[in-house]
């Protein structure tokens, strides 16, 4: 884009908070009851991650990008939103990148704060979305997955598996911003808190 | 005889423009039409914007909503709906809509937003498919993106005769030193800038060398996407917006933005149908005359 100082974040507002929150309900309902094998996957997801299994991880986590890109992404967030066919790429890549970095038999260690930060994605933080009028589940929306993701990444020192996951913090949260929901911060604050810790980490 | 009347109209125009007839023609007008100045033709002073509001992609119910807003709009009498390939849904939204509604007679404006002649070419094609239409009325350079590549495809489609008028746009007061170089050199029919009783910097130089040059001007943002009416809602109606024959804050903005004298079109966005008819019928009856403007700015600067 030439010019592209011209723009601010919100000539890039291309839909309504309440557009936002259908599209959400729309989707949930058509995938249901997907959400329960979601929550059972992100659950093995921490219980493998724990006891250093990060194979198992990686081909649970990235099944779990995949359909999140296709299913919400393609499919669904791309009918308002023209750049989601760009977002949908970047996880895809995402999962590629997490089937490489994590294809190794056992870490030496494991991060506790990164599985707190992931329990927090699969157990918490879908409260707060609700609250703010969306159903935000692990593995079925971008928001709980990503967190999660940072989680994992954090608990098994992969600064790799960050990037693309910091990337769709800033995305969510000048959308969110722009749509002027309670819950707006919340996933960039946790980004800026999990890349703080990230840079703590040994490689 | 066309010939004639184009001549008369253009008369007609020319006088109401002219300094001596200005304040009477203010007063006067109860039309609820403007002039396009290149042609004579007349289109309402009222459109429809479809930025954010019609980008609801491939939702039933809200395409329901959509179509409920463009029928009311219609049915009060508006004519021209904007849009662009930047606002998502929206071009696809307003095809199936005007489709259901059983093709009505519109002023179809919509915009080329995209880098490169080629990339343009392929762009209008695609709008003009989602809008499912044989012509635009109107094609807009968006926020002058690439305009050195996309005004000559503009002017050879409008030689071709499928498309009638060829314009630029911009909005939020941005780029204005550009838009001008613009208008200065190139024979557009219209401009798109933002214009409403807070932001008036178009007042300058902008609004004058369209009368000049002979340009029809869109006003995007009268209601600042909604802020500008939060923000004055919390006041009560001032008793003298009777005057003018406003019922609503909307409306005595919109009226605002109409009356001034190089002002179309304005291009406001609603949600709800009973707005969409408000909107339109805002250009309708007296308008405001200079000192009632000055009273609108303060009373909306105040809120």
């Amino acid at each position: 884009m030439t010019e592209w100082w011209t723009y601010r974040i919100a000539d890039f507002k291309l839909f309504s908070a309440r557009t936002y929150i259908r599209l959400f309900d729309r989707y949930n309902h058509d995938v249901w009851p997907l959400h329960v094998v979601a929550l059972i996957i992100g659950a093995l997801i921490i219980i493998f991650t724990v006891r250093s299994r990060p194979r198992l991880v990686a081909s649970l986590l990235a099944a779990v990008w995949i359909w999140v890109a296709y299913a919400f992404l393609w499919k669904r967030f791309a009918t308002i939103q023209t750049a989601a066919t760009w977002f949908a790429i970047a996880f895809v890549i995402q999962a590629l990148l997490i089937l490489w970095r994590l294809s190794r038999p056992a870490l030496p260690r494991v991060r506790a704060v990164g599985v707190a930060v992931a329990m927090f994605a699969v157990a918490i933080e879908p409260l707060v979305h609700w609250m703010a009028g969306r159903i935000e589940v692990f593995g079925i929306t971008p928001d709980p997955t990503v967190v999660a993701t940072m989680g994992i990444a954090l608990a098994l020192g992969s600064r790799v598996l960050l990037a693309i996951p910091l990337l769709w913090c800033a995305v969510t949260g000048a959308t969110l911003w722009e749509l002027h929901t309670l819950d707006a911060l919340t996933v960039p604050i946790i980004g800026a808190f999990v890349l703080l810790l990230s840079m703590k980490v040994p490689k | 005889m066309d010939l004639d009347r184009r001549v008369l109209l253009r008369g007609l125009a020319g006088l109401a423009a002219s300094p001596i007839l200005q304040p009477l023609a203010a007063f006067a007008d109860t039309t609820s039409e403007r002039v396009i100045p290149s042609t004579g033709e007349r289109i309402p002073a009222v459109g429809l914007g479809s930025w954010i509001t019609f980008n609801v992609g491939d939702d039933p119910t809200a395409r329901g909503e959509c179509a409920a807003v463009i029928r009311a709009f219609l049915e009060g009498g508006g004519r021209l709906i904007d849009s662009s390939p930047m606002y998502g849904s929206s071009q696809e939204v307003i095809g199936d809509v005007l489709t259901r509604l059983g093709r009505p007679n519109i002023f179809a404006a919509t915009k080329v937003w995209t880098s490169g002649r080629n990339a343009g070419v392929a762009q209008i094609e695609e709008s003009r498919q989602l809008w499912r239409i044989k012509r635009f009325d109107l094609l807009q350079v968006h926020n002058l993106l690439s305009w050195e590549d996309h005004l000559p495809t503009l002017y050879a489609i409008k030689k071709a005769g499928t498309l009638r008028y060829v314009g630029v746009t911009t909005s939020h007061g941005r780029r204005h030193d550009e838009l001008e170089a613009v208008m200065r050199r190139e024979p557009l029919d219209f401009i798109q800038v933002t214009y409403n009783p807070i932001d008036r910097e178009v007042e300058q130089r902008i609004l004058p060398l369209a009368r000049e040059r002979r340009m029809a001007v869109i006003i995007n943002r009268p209601f600042q996407q909604g802020d500008l009416i939060r923000r004055v809602e919390r006041r009560p109606l001032p008793a003298w917006a009777r005057e003018v024959g406003a019922t609503s804050w909307a409306q005595l903005i919109l009226k605002f933005i109409v009356s001034h004298p190089s002002v179309t079109c304005v291009i406001p966005a609603t949600t709800a149908p009973a707005h969409a008819r408000e909107n339109v019928n805002a250009a309708r009856g007296a308008m405001p005359d200079a000192a009632m403007r000055r009273k609108i700015i303060s009373a909306v600067e105040a809120a």
